[in-house]
Parts: structure tokens; sequence; C-alpha cells
């Protein structure tokens, strides 16, 4: 039945209603500059009517209302945009950690400034360019040795810049792991709480709002996909693996790589399987670390060794001052103590391979002459698989033309002609590990075009072969020791100095070349102190085709590796307004749906504020409405 | 320098002028999409018409100077088939130096408007799917547990718009 105290009742949830939409009104307007904060709505639905069909129901007309309700209060959100944030911060975050780190690296080149290499190179060119003008002046002399020192110390510098920052990307490698761990644990607890509050009634928005601020921050740092299809459990996946399933995390760990110089490593904390990364900072970081630092670092020891090992090979056919001959410009440190180069490659305390990084043919040759024998060569690949590669020859081919065919197989060895007209092999960066760079890995000819011909291998065939993996291998080479040079120790940029005995007696350097007396088939003999033709063949090297695959000059090599890094680096620039423009977008279509609009918010309060005050209003009436009554009886 | 290296240079350049026109248009494009400027973003669609009609020209004149290239240097090649590269190659260091830079702006300005283009594309995708969810919802028929079905009698169960009703 419904009494006079059903008015009354009426009335209280009308007021609790309204009083209940105020509230969330005034959450609303407080939560107004809080970008992780979505509008809030509630639902005001009218109470379950009385009576319910039964034999025993009051004999009234009507389905009687008893007022409202809030049925619930509801979060303004659409995951379809949510969706494509998660998606686009995780670009976002990848290019923005590489161009962080590209931009460090152009620092490092400080390009272009005189301080620079480029000018650095310049000036050592030109300094043995007035050498070989004034091969008697002790200035000149003085000259070259303060700038291959000044070109030195530069080198170090930035091979020291390059390696700081590969340290750098490593550390903030394990870093972004614990932070994604950090993130990943926040979003399992708040699943947690979320579920239980659910499974209560409730609606817990504000939880939800900080899950997916969580969410979208981890998005920033790797590739995540979320799974909202199951409406008590979240699912966010790496990689189309569960990083989190409800209550449930499977964390990442980042461990040290022996295979990778003890760098860390990205795995499942449980099974210590690979991740798949696709986006975000961590592969970004990654990416800096194991490909463009790597190249960098990589280029500017090839640059240091070649120029090194050129300029020595000049320089030692040459004759100083005081007539001695045979001594090396720039110091070269050997990877093994041997002299043979045989070397321990796995770290188990024996030598294991035989390191060589390039070796010259005792024959003088015609490059443009047919080379009258055929053939074939046979390399193997300096990548992880070290397949065989061939490369057939025949007796019309010119010397130079095999020499282009080995350097176009690009299979780890540079082949040219040096400055007395003789084939050198040199061994370039390895593709798989730089633990094998600048070694040579494998040489074999069926034919005589490496053995008779040039004068590098002793004899033909397999068992003529020259190959790495075995120790004192050095021995199927034909020249003698001096034509042979053992590869150098690790990241020759980071020890490139001039030579001690150049250092103390700069007449030691072999500015004048020499004569063959006696016919012995070699300069044996000094041209005398006021030559300086071998100080113009070494400042001639810098027209010389000495870098990669022999096609490129020092400086042009230099240049390449400069512009290389800031095309990556107007790339990234490039990528990030882009996705600036795309984020720009999907905030204002966010905002347009979940964000607070005061004005909006300040109707709903004057609103909500009459309903209660109405329903006030109605609860006085009632009450007058219960005393009369009351009087009637008295 | 033949006359026609020299031309080709000039064709190269102006090209390159109007990429770089085309790569400020569509920059704006992405702006207007943004602010949702329907007639911004129809008059930049007509200006970049006319800049593309433009280089169709030059593009027209690069190969007929190709061809003369080709002519001229008895290049054992069809026009079509003949690289910058192989021009170049051919070229004094000087020529061949200034004519690869103008190639590598070409290249560098057309990767440029590519990623643009792809990301002005993803910016109307967005606009595009928002507001289809969004009408879809408005428009689209839902269920209610009870109400008035459109002849006025209540029902336990009714089908109809979520915010506009279909009969009344």
């Amino acid at each position: 039945m419904n009494s006079t105290f059903m008015g009354l009742e009426i009335g209280k949830r009308g007021i609790q209603s309204h009083q209940q939409a105020l509230h969330v009104t005034g959450h609303n307007i407080s939560n107004a500059e809080n970008k992780e904060y979505s509008r809030q709505r509630v639902v005001i639905t009218s109470a379950e009517p009385i009576y319910a069909p039964a034999l025993n129901r009051a004999n009234t007309p009507g389905s009687m209302g008893q007022g409202s309700v809030v049925s619930v209060v509801e979060r303004m959100r659409d995951h379809f945009i949510d969706d494509r944030i998660v998606t686009e911060k995780d670009v976002m975050g990848y290019w923005k950690s590489k161009n962080d780190f590209i931009r460090q690296i152009e620092g490092v080149y400080n390009e272009p400034s005189d301080l620079s290499l480029r000018s650095r190179l310049d000036q050592l060119w030109q300094s043995w360019q007035e050498l070989s003008k004034f091969p008697q002046e002790r200035s000149a002399r003085e000259v070259v040795k303060e700038k291959a020192v000044n070109l030195s110390n530069d080198m170090r510098h930035v091979y020291r810049q390059l390696y700081d920052l590969q340290l750098d990307a490593n550390r903030k490698i394990q870093y972004t792991v614990n932070q994604i761990n950090m993130y990943a644990r926040d979003i399992r607890d708040l699943n947690e709480r979320i579920l239980k509050t659910e499974a209560v009634g409730d609606k817990p928005n504000d939880l939800m709002d900080r899950r997916d601020a969580l969410i979208e921050k981890l998005s920033t740092l790797v590739d995540i996909s979320v799974g909202r299809s199951d409406k008590d459990e979240l699912m966010v996946y790496i990689g189309g693996e569960n990083l989190i399933q409800g209550e449930v995390l499977r964390p990442l760990e980042a461990v040290m790589d022996p295979d990778n110089k003890g760098y860390f490593k990205v795995v499942w904390a449980t099974t210590k399987t690979d991740p798949t990364l696709r986006g975000g900072e961590l592969t970004g970081l990654l990416e800096v670390r194991d490909k463009i630092l790597r190249d960098n670092i990589n280029d500017i020891n090839a640059l240091a060794i070649n120029m090194m090992d050129l300029t020595n090979e000049v320089h030692r056919d040459g004759f100083g001052k005081t007539g001695k001959t045979n001594e090396n410009f720039f110091k070269h440190i050997m990877i093994s103590d041997s002299v043979e180069g045989n070397h321990d490659l796995n770290n188990d305390g024996v030598a294991d391979v035989t390191a060589i990084f390039k070796v010259s043919g005792t024959n003088k040759l015609d490059g443009s002459a047919a080379i009258g024998v055929s053939g074939t060569l046979v390399f193997i690949t300096n990548d992880q698989y070290e397949q065989r590669a061939e490369i057939d020859y025949n007796a019309n081919d010119t010397t130079l033309g095999v020499i282009k065919k080995i350097n176009d197989a690009r299979l780890g060895v540079v082949a040219y002609l040096n400055h007395n007209n003789q084939l050198a092999l040199k061994a370039t960066i390895a593709k798989d590990t730089d633990r094998k760079n600048f070694m040579i890995r494998y040489l074999e000819d069926s034919g005589q075009f490496l053995v008779g011909l040039t004068g590098i291998l002793k004899n033909a065939g397999p068992q003529g072969s020259f190959d790495y993996r075995r120790v004192d291998d050095i021995r199927k080479f034909l020249p003698d020791r001096e034509h042979i040079t053992v590869a150098p120790q690790y990241n020759p940029a980071s020890w490139m100095a001039v030579d001690d005995s150049i250092m103390y007696d700069v007449d030691k350097i072999a500015a004048a070349q020499g004569k063959d007396v006696g016919g012995t088939g070699d300069f044996n003999t000094t041209n005398g102190p006021g030559d300086g033709t071998n100080a113009l063949r070494i400042a001639n090297l810098r027209h010389k085709h000495a870098m990669v695959d022999a096609k490129t000059t020092f400086n042009e090599f230099y240049n390449a590796l400069v512009s290389r890094i800031g095309t990556q680096g107007e790339e990234a620039g490039d990528r990030i307004k882009n996705q600036e423009t795309l984020l720009t977008n999907l905030m204002n279509l966010r905002e347009s749906v979940s964000g607070v609009n005061l004005d909006e918010e300040m109707a709903q309060m004057v609103a909500f504020q009459h309903g209660y005050n109405a329903a006030a209003r109605m609860i006085s009436t009632f009450d007058r409405m219960l005393e009369t009554i009351i009087k009637m009886g008295a | 320098m033949s006359m026609a290296v020299r031309e080709l240079e000039r064709v190269l350049k102006n090209e390159v002028a109007i990429y770089h026109q085309l790569y400020d248009c569509e920059e704006e494009k992405g702006r207007a999409i943004i602010a949702r400027d329907g007639a911004l973003i129809e008059r930049l669609s007509r200006e970049q018409e006319e800049l593309m009609r433009r280089l169709g020209a030059l593009e027209r004149e690069r190969l007929a100077l190709i061809d003369e290239y080709v002519r001229e240097n008895r290049i054992n090649e069809l026009p079509g088939n003949v690289t910058l590269r192989q021009i170049v190659a051919q070229m004094d260091e000087d020529s061949s130096h200034r004519l690869l830079a103008i190639g590598m702006a070409l290249r560098s300005v057309l990767t440029k408007i590519q990623s643009l283009q792809e990301t002005n594309r993803t910016l109307l995708d967005d606009n595009i799917r928002f507001f289809s969810i969004l009408l879809s919802t408005l428009k689209d028929t839902v269920s209610v547990k009870t109400g008035y079905s459109g002849s006025g009698v209540e029902e336990s169960r009714v089908s109809q718009s979520l915010i506009f009703n279909r009969r009344f």
C-alpha cells in the first residue's frame, strides 16, 4: 500500500539522486585539468515501481513509481581512440629514442668545423705534401708528426664518445626494461582492484582511468596491444605473448649476453626466451646500440686501421733521413702475442684461429694485361653462416677484372694493387661478430691466380688453402712475414697512435724512396735525405680508393659516414613531426569524448541543484500533509 | 657540359622546387584535417592539382632531354631505362657532383612527401572511423528492456534508435 510516508521516501530518493549527481559534477570540475581523467556521467533512472502482479496486491490502480535511483556512473571513453593512441605512441617512442642518440652521434663528428676528423685528415695529407717538397727540413717533419698525433687523438676521442654512447644505450635498455615491468606490475595491481570493485557491482571509473594512463605510458616504451574482449581480464601483449593477463604478470628481464660483448639482452623472465619487439623506445634503443652505433664504431675502426695500414705499407718501403727503412709510421698493435697470428678467439685459453688482416703478393703485376690462367677462387662469407663462395676467372680476364669480381662479391675481403703493383688482399668488418673484424677467413684457388701469378698462396687446391679456423695457417702464404699483417687488436680507432720511434725521432719519417743497388729486386739503398718521393706517395694516398671494397677514398668514406648519420637524423626528425601530428589529432578526438567541458558541467550543476531543491520541497509538502493528518486525530 | 645536360639540370631543379611546394601543401593539409577545415582542404587540393600539372610538363621535358642525350652520346639503352647515375658517370667531377646533389635532393623531398602523405591518410582514416563509430552509436538500433513500441503499446523488449525515435 502506498502510504503517506511513501511520498517522503520518494522525496528522499530525489534528494539522494541529485546529490550524487552533483558530487559527480563536482568530481568532473575538479579534474578538468587532469589529462588522464575521463568525464563521468550520472545515469538517473526510475526506481522499481509497485506493485508487482500478485493475489495480495493492493487494490490500487496503476503501477506506482517510487522515485529515482542512480543506476550507474558512466565513464565517457572511446576504446577505438585508446587503441590508436597506443599504436601511435609506440611508433613515437621508437623514433624519439633513435633521434636522441642520432643527434648525439652528429655532435660527436662535430661537422662542419675546423676540429673535425675531416679537417684533421686534410691537414695530415697537406703536411705530407709539404714534407715531400722540403724533406730535409726538421720543421716539416715535426708538422707531419703533430698532424698525425692530432688525427690519432681525435680518432681515439671519436671512438671513445661513440663507445660511451653505446654504453649509455645499453644502460637505458636495462632501465627501460625495469620501467616496463614497473608499469606492468601497476597495471596488474589495478586489474585486481578493478575486478574486485566490479564484482560488488560498482564502476571503478577512476581506477580505469589510471590503468589506461599506465597502458599509454607502457606503449611509449614497448610495442603492445591490448585485449579488452574479456570484461574480467584485461590483457596486454608484447608481440602476441602475454605481458599481463588479468591478475597474472609475465615480466621481462635484461640479461647479459656473452655473444654481444656482455650487453643486455631482453628476454621473458620466466622462460628466458626472446620476446618479439617491434616498436617503442626499447626497440629504438636496441637498434641504436646494435646497429647505428655498431656501424659507426666499425666504420671509424675501418677508417683507422686502413689509414694506419696503408700509411705503414708505403712508409716501410721508404727511408728516413738517417737511411733507416722498414719502420712503421703508425703503431700497429696485434690481436695476438704470436707473430704467426695465432689467437684465442673463444677465450678458452688456447689459440684456435690464425688472425691475418692483410697479405700482399710477391709478384709485380700489370693490372690491365690478360692473366692467362683460369680457375676458381674460393672464399667463405664473413657472416655467421660462413658459406663457401666461388669466383671463376679465365685466361682472358685481367688482374683488375679479377679484383673487381672479388670486391663486387663483398665477401669480407678487399683486393687491390698496392703501390708496388702487387696484389694485396685485406679483411673488412665482419657481418656476424665484431670479434672477427679484420680477419681474412678463407682463401683457396683451384688455379694459379693466387699462387704462381700473384704469389699469395704457396699451393693450389684445398690442401693449399688458408683457413682462419686452423692455427699456424700463416704458413700457407707464400710471402715472408714482412708482407703479412696480423689482425689488429680490437677497435683500432681506440689505440691509434704514431709509432714511438717516430715520436722520439722525426728523422725516422721515411720521406725518401730507395733504389735497387746490386739488382737484389728490392729497394735497398736510400735516395738520400733530399728525396721526398715517399712522402709524396703517402700524400697521394688521399686520392687512393683505399676503403670499403676499394671504391672510396678515406675522405669520401668519412663524408659518407657523416652524411649517413645526417640522413638518419633527418628521417627521425620527420617521423617525429608526423607522429606528433597524428597524436595531436587523436588527443583532440579523445578530448571531444572524454574531456571535461566546464560550461556543460556548470549547466548540469544548476539542473541538479534545481532537482535537489524541488525534491526537498516535496518532503516539506509531505511533512505538512502528515501534520494535517496528525492534527486531525488530536 | 652539353646543352642537354644543362637543360636537364634546370628541369630537375624546377622539379625539386615544385615538389617542395607540394610538401608545403601537404603539411598544411594535415593542419586543415586536424582543424576539420573542409574549405581549406579543397583549396589545397586544387593547388596540388595545379602543381601536379606543372610537374607533368616538366617530366615530359625531362624525358625529351634524356632522349636527346642518349642520341648525342650513343648510349646503348632505351631512353626510359637511362638512369641519372649513367648520365653522371660520363660527366666531369664538378657537373656530376652538382647533378648528383640535385638527384639526392629530389629523392629526399619525394621520401618526405611520401611519408607525409601516409600521415595525412592515417589522419583522415582516424577521423572517418571515429565519426563512423559515433554516428553508428547514435543511429543504430539498440535493444532496451522495456518501453513503448512504435504503436504506443508497452512491450517487454523494444528495439529502436538510441536517441532518435523513429515514429511519433
